[in-house]
């Protein structure tokens, strides 16, 4: 339980770093960047999942950070997978910048608070209203730069999509409901 | 990128030059993925996914152009300078769009590879940046994500997908 609170607490700080990042080296470099941080991740992976060789340093980060019985590295991937493709998607630096917020103290929010939540919800057992309320405070952030309705409407609309259960990992759907929502309006 | 544009390699230019076209593109896919499904006996586990993520990957790379719509700079004269728009780059998507599923099966070295040498002689070629190439492992990453929810809405595969 601990490990998961660390696990959130970098999955917050990572998404803060990549949005001081954008705002440093720009979308161009920072897209590239961090295709080849996937690339290399995705040969790391086959190498674990198809090989099965054991990596020395790679294999200790991940049974530090990851969850068990899960495909090691795949959220970390996945996270780093969504905060490209936001990155791909946003010229404009406010719009990366709140969906990142989104995903990172959103999401790190909704697990921080929802695993000791007592109400779970009732499309979804694993998740709890807790947490989904924790989603949509700490996604409210992005108020912060899009004062409006509508981004809170966003906000909600990615708390919903997280709580779905869906074989579609959270780091990417987020991005991805968020990252459409803004990118529509 | 313009230094690596600039330079001329005999093999690799023809190959280059053989991707370019659409239906050279086309036809070394199509062999390689044949061979690949074949040799693996991928039909009924990779294969699905496979079509689905490339269909989708390419649909959204198409999309993504006319919506980004930016201006091609060609950095070479090897080809003429094609007039659609640059980002991303669709050549290099039905690259990543094989290698994604393939992740975890031994065709993933043989794709990734294939992958490579596409986005390569993109480069080489000078019709597109290393931007326009990630672009396309982007779309790839978006195409292979919804191909994989659909595959298993209608479990069109047997096994799990780990990735």
């Amino acid at each position: 339980m601990r490990s998961e609170y660390e696990r959130q607490i970098i999955h917050i700080i990572l998404g803060i770093l990549f949005i001081v990042l954008n705002y440093f080296i720009g979308r161009e470099l920072l897209s590239i960047l961090l295709f080849f941080v996937i690339l290399l991740g995705l040969i790391l992976m086959q190498i674990k999942l198809y090989h099965k060789y054991k990596l020395p340093y790679v294999d200790k980060l991940l049974f530090k950070f990851e969850r068990p019985r899960v495909t090691p590295g795949l959220g970390s991937l996945w996270y780093v997978v969504g905060v490209f493709i936001t990155g791909l998607m946003f010229i404009d630096f406010a719009k990366f910048t709140a969906v990142i917020l989104i995903l990172a103290i959103g999401d790190g929010f909704a697990t921080i608070f929802g695993l000791s939540g007592r109400h779970p919800l009732p499309w979804n057992k694993r998740k709890t209203v807790e947490g989904t309320t924790a989603f949509i405070i700490g996604g409210s952030t992005v108020l912060l730069i899009y004062p409006s309705p509508l981004t809170f409407f966003i906000i909600l609309l990615s708390a919903i999509g997280e709580s779905i259960p869906s074989c579609i990992d959270d780091n990417i759907l987020i991005p991805l409901i968020a990252g459409t929502l803004f990118f529509i309006f | 990128m313009i230094f690596f544009s600039s330079l001329y390699i005999p093999l690799f230019h023809e190959f280059s030059l053989l991707l370019h076209s659409t239906a050279g593109l086309l036809i070394i896919t199509s062999i390689l993925m044949f061979i690949v499904t074949i040799k693996f006996k991928q039909k009924r586990t990779v294969l699905p996914i496979i079509l689905i993520s490339l269909l989708l990957s390419v649909v959204f790379a198409q999309g993504a152009k006319e919506i980004y719509h930016e201006d091609r700079t060609c950095l070479s004269d090897k080809v003429a300078c094609p007039t659609s728009p640059s980002f991303p780059s669709s050549h290099a998507t039905v690259g990543f769009a094989l290698l994604l599923p393939s992740i975890g099966t031994p065709a993933f070295w043989i794709y990734l590879l294939y992958a490579i040498l596409i986005a390569l002689s993109r480069l080489y070629l000078g019709v597109h940046s290393l931007f326009d190439i990630a672009g396309s492992l982007g779309v790839a990453l978006i195409g292979y994500t919804i191909a994989k929810f659909i595959v298993i809405k209608l479990r069109l595969v047997a096994h799990e997908i780990r990735v």
